[in-house]
C-alpha cells in the first residue's frame, strides 16, 4: 500500500493543485480565464486517467487483473492525449481568432488526422499497432505508436502558428503577454513530456501540464492585480510600486533623470454629468488608447492615477525633449478627439516636473507634478471658449 | 528519482509564488516570500538527502539532515510571525509574543543539530548513509508544534473576541493550514513518508491564490471592494442572502468632489474618499450587505433589509457619521454625500435599471442640495 501511494504521489499532488486552480477560476468570467477553466478541466481528466492506468499497472504486478481492463484505460489515456492537442487547436481557432474561422472544408481537412488516429487507437486491441498485450499480460507499445505523438505535435504546432504571428500586435506596455506563456507552456514543453512519458515509466506530462497551468494562472492573476480594468493601463498600486523602486537607496543615480508627467482630462465632470457615465468611460478609453500609443513610441511608463488622471514616467528625459513630448501628446489627443467624432470637446491638461532632491518620497513627487498640471489647467480655463 | 519528483514540482510551484510575491512591497507579501524560501530549502535538502542516500554518501546525508532539522522549526516560526502580522495588522513585528525566545531556540537548535554526529542525541548516520534516530529526535516535531499551537490560539482568540472584524474568514483559513502542517509533521515523523513539504506547499498555493484574489477585488486606495466584485457578487452570493429580506441598491456620490480636488489638491480629495470609505466599511463590511467603490467618487451599496424604514435609518446614521468624522479629522472643507435609493426585485435581474434609477434620484437630490446653497 505504501509503495502504491509513493508511486501515485505525483498524480495525487497534481490533482490537488488542479482542484485548487479549478475552484478559484470557476467564479471568473473573463474570456481568458474561461478558456483557462476549460483547459484545466481537460488536464484534470488526463491526470485521472493517468492515475488509473498507473494504479492498474502497479496493481496488476501483484494481483490477477484482466489485461483488457488495463488496455481500456491505456487506450482512453492515449485518446485523451490526442484530444487535448486537437481541442487546443480548436480553441486557438475559435476563441482567440473568431474573425478567422476557416471554412468548413479546410476545417474538416484539418480534423481528419484526429478522427483517423482515434479510430486507430480504439481498434488497437484487434490489430495491435498502437498498444498490445504482450507477455505476462503487460501492455506494450506497438510499432505505429509514433503516429499518436506525431498527430499530437502537429496539432500543437498548428495551434501555435496564429499566436506566434500576432504576438507583437497584441503586446501592450506593462502587460504580461499571456500568449507567450501559452506557447512556452501548453505548446512545446508537454511535447517533450509526452515523449518521455512513454519512454521512461515516470509521470512527466502530468506535472508539466499542471505547472504550466499554475504559472499561467498566477500571471493572469497578476495582470488582474496590476492593470486597471477599464483602460488596461497600469493602476495606481503598480505605479506606486514602479516609482518606489527609484526611491530606494541604491537607485540614486537613476532617480536624478526621472521625470513625471501628470495628465488630466479637461471638463470630465461635465461629460459625465451631461452624457452619463457610459460616455465618460468611452472618453477614458479613447484617451488611454492615445497614451498607450504615445508610450510605445517614447519608452515610458503609463499608469491611471484614478478618475480622469493619468501619470507618465520618463526615465531619461531632458528639458527640451519634455517640452516637445508635451506638445506631441497634446496634438495626438486633438487628433484622437477629432477622429472619434465625439459630441463634446475632448482635451487634456499636462504638467511635468523633473526630480529634485527635495522630493523625499513618491507622494511629494506626484503632488508637485499635479500642481504644474493644475497651473496649465487654469490657463486652459482662462482662455476664451472655443 | 521517484521520491524526488514531488519535491521538484514543489520547488517549481514555490519559485512561481516567490516571483509573484516579491513584486509586492507590503509586509505580508514579504513574509510569504520568506516562508517560501524556507520551504524551497526544505525541498532541496530532501532531494539531496534522497539522492545521497541512494549513492550511500554518508556525509551528505549528515549535512542535509542537520540543515533540515532547524529549517522545520524556522518554517513554523515564520508562519507564526505571519499569522501575527495578519491578525494584528497595526502592531509592529517586533512585538510578536515569545519572539526572542523562539529566535534563541532556533539558533541553539541549529547548533545542537550540527553537532549531532558527535553527541548522538538527535540522530546518527551510519556508514551506509542510513539515518538512526537519537533520544531527542522528538524535538523536531515539538518545536514546530509549539509555534503551531500558539498561532491557532491567536486565531481562536481573534475569532472569539472580534467577530465583526475582517479577519474572521482569514483566521479559519489559517487554522486549517496550521493544522495541515502539524498533522503532516506527525505523519512524516511516524511513517518516514516525506509529506510535509508537498502538503505545506499545496497549502501555500491555495493560500497565495486566495490572497491574490483579494488583491484583485480590493480597491487599493479605499480598501473597499471594486467594480469587478459587484458583478461576481450579483452572480454568486446574491440569492443566498436575499431570503425573507428586501434588497435595495444605494448610490452614493460626494458633493462638490471636483471642487475639493481642485481647491485643495488630489491628496485632500483622497483623504475625503478614504474617510467616506471607512464609514461605509464600518457600517457595511462583513454584514449581510455589500458595498463597493464604482470609481472616482461614486460608491454603490446593496442592502438586505426588512423594510423601508431601515434604509432611511441607515442613510441618516451614515450622514451623521460622516459629519462627525470630518469634524474629528479637522478638515478645511465640509464633506457631504448625495444618496439615491432604488428597490431591487428578488433575483436582482433588474440591477442595471435599478442602478440608473438610483443614480437619477441621487442627481436630483444633488441638484436640490445645490439650489439650497
Amino acid at each position: 500500500m505504501n509503495n502504491l501511494l509513493l508511486c501515485l504521489e505525483v498524480d495525487i499532488f497534481c490533482l490537488c493543485c488542479l482542484g485548487c486552480l479549478f475552484y478559484t477560476s470557476r467564479s471568473n468570467y473573463e474570456s481568458n480565464i474561461y478558456l483557462f477553466f476549460r483547459i484545466t478541466m481537460r488536464v484534470a481528466v488526463l491526470v485521472i486517467l493517468d492515475l488509473l492506468s498507473r494504479a492498474l499497472r502497479i496493481y496488476a504486478t501483484y494481483n490477477e487483473v484482466s489485461p483488457y481492463v488495463t488496455l481500456l484505460v491505456v487506450t482512453l489515456f492515449l485518446f485523451w492525449v490526442v484530444y487535448m492537442g486537437y481541442s487546443l487547436f480548436l480553441d486557438e481557432c475559435i476563441i482567440f481568432f473568431p474573425q478567422r474561422i476557416p471554412n468548413i472544408l479546410s476545417f474538416l481537412m484539418f480534423s481528419l488526422p484526429f478522427w483517423f488516429i482515434t479510430c486507430m487507437i480504439f481498434t488497437s486491441f484487434s490489430h495491435g499497432r498502437i498498444v498490445y498485450i504482450g507477455v505476462e499480460n503487460r501492455i506494450y507499445l506497438g510499432e505505429s505508436f509514433w503516429t499518436v505523438l506525431v498527430v499530437y505535435i502537429v496539432y500543437q504546432v498548428l495551434s501555435l502558428i496564429d499566436p506566434l504571428t500576432t504576438i507583437d500586435a497584441t503586446r501592450v506596455q506593462g502587460q504580461v503577454p499571456v500568449h507567450l506563456y501559452y506557447i512556452l507552456g501548453l505548446g512545446t514543453v508537454p511535447m517533450l513530456g509526452m515523449y518521455w512519458e512513454f519512454q521512461v515509466e515516470y509521470p512527466v506530462a502530468v506535472p508539466v501540464y499542471t505547472l504550466t497551468l499554475f504559472y499561467i494562472f498566477i500571471t493572469m492573476q497578476h495582470r488582474g492585480i496590476s492593470l486597471d480594468g477599464l483602460t488596461k493601463l497600469n493602476n495606481r498600486g503598480e505605479l506606486n510600486l514602479y516609482l518606489n523602486r527609484f526611491f530606494s537607496s541604491h537607485n540614486q543615480s537613476k532617480r536624478q533623470k526621472l521625470c513625471l508627467m501628470f495628465i488630466d482630462i479637461n471638463g470630465f465632470k461635465q461629460i459625465n454629468d451631461t452624457y452619463g457615465h457610459a460616455e465618460g468611460d468611452r472618453a477614458l478609453i479613447y484617451i488611454a488608447g492615445g497614451i498607450r500609443d504615445f508610450c510605445e513610441n517614447h519608452e515610458c511608463f503609463a499608469g491611471r492615477y484614478g478618475g480622469d488622471e493619468f501619470v507618465l514616467v520618463f526615465q531619461n528625459a531632458q528639458g527640451e525633449e519634455m517640452k516637445r513630448n508635451q506638445q506631441e501628446l497634446e496634438q495626438l489627443m486633438q487628433k484622437i478627439a477629432h477622429a472619434s467624432k465625439l459630441p463634446y470637446k475632448l482635451s487634456i491638461s499636462v504638467g511635468y516636473v523633473f526630480y529634485r532632491p527635495e522630493f523625499k518620497d513618491v507622494k511629494s513627487f506626484i503632488t508637485a507634478a499635479d500642481e504644474y498640471m493644475y497651473r496649465n489647467k487654469q490657463r486652459y480655463y482662462s482662455q476664451p471658449a472655443g | 528519482m521517484l521520491e524526488c519528483e514531488v519535491n521538484l514540482i514543489c520547488c517549481c510551484i514555490l519559485c512561481g509564488i516567490m516571483l509573484q510575491s516579491y513584486k509586492r512591497q507590503d509586509v505580508k507579501a514579504r513574509l510569504i516570500f520568506w516562508i517560501c524560501v524556507q520551504l524551497l530549502l526544505i525541498c532541496i535538502f530532501e532531494i539531496v538527502q534522497t539522492i545521497s542516500l541512494k549513492h550511500q554518501i554518508s556525509y551528505l546525508v549528515n549535512f542535509s539532515l542537520a540543515c533540515l532539522m532547524p529549517l522545520f522549526c524556522a518554517l513554523a516560526y515564520d508562519w507564526y510571525v505571519y499569522v501575527f502580522s495578519v491578525l494584528r495588522p497595526r502592531r509592529k513585528l517586533r512585538e510578536v509574543p515569545f519572539d526572542r525566545f523562539f529566535r534563541v531556540v532556533i539558533v541553539l537548535y541549529s547548533l545542537f543539530s550540527f553537532t549531532s554526529p558527535w553527541h548522538n542525541l538527535l540522530f546518527v548516520v551510519s556508514e551506509e548513509g542510513v539515518e538512526i534516530r537519537g533520544g531527542y529526535m522528538w524535538t523536531v516535531v515539538a518545536i514546530p508544534w509549539m509555534c503551531g499551537v500558539l498561532s491557532i490560539y491567536m486565531c481562536i482568540r481573534d475569532l472569539h473576541y472580534a467577530r465583526r472584524r475582517l479577519t474572521v474568514s482569514a483566521s479559519l483559513g489559517i487554522i486549517f493550514l496550521t493544522l495541515l502542517g502539524m498533522v503532516s509533521g506527525i505523519v512524516q515523523y511516524s511513517t518516514f513518508l516525506p509529506v510535509v513539504a508537498p502538503s505545506v506547499t499545496l497549502g501555500m498555493l491555495i493560500y497565495f491564490i486566495s490572497l491574490q484574489n483579494t488583491w484583485i477585488s480590493k480597491d487599493p486606495l479605499t480598501k473597499l471592494n471594486n467594480r469587478s466584485c459587484l458583478s461576481s457578487f450579483l452572480k454568486y452570493n446574491y440569492r443566498s442572502r436575499a431570503k425573507n429580506l428586501q434588497p435595495y441598491v444605494l448610490y452614493f456620490d460626494v458633493n462638490r468632489f471636483k471642487k475639493i480636488n481642485d481647491n485643495y489638491g488630489h491628496v485632500a480629495g483622497d483623504l475625503a474618499l478614504k474617510l467616506i470609505a471607512e464609514v461605509l466599511m464600518q457600517k457595511l463590511e462583513h454584514t449581510r450587505h455589500f458595498v463597493c467603490r464604482m470609481g472616482g467618487d461614486e460608491f454603490v451599496a446593496i442592502l438586505f433589509v426588512q423594510d423601508d424604514l431601515e434604509v432611511k435609518d441607515f442613510i441618516l446614521t451614515t450622514r451623521e457619521l460622516i459629519n462627525l468624522r470630518s469634524e474629528q479629522e479637522d478638515l478645511p472643507f465640509k464633506i457631504s454625500i448625495s444618496i439615491g435609493v432604488a428597490r431591487l426585485d428578488d433575483h436582482g435581474r433588474n440591477f442595471d435599471e435599478a442602478l440608473s434609477q438610483a443614480e437619477g434620484e441621487m442627481y436630483s437630490e444633488k441638484q436640490y442640495g445645490a439650489s439650497l446653497l
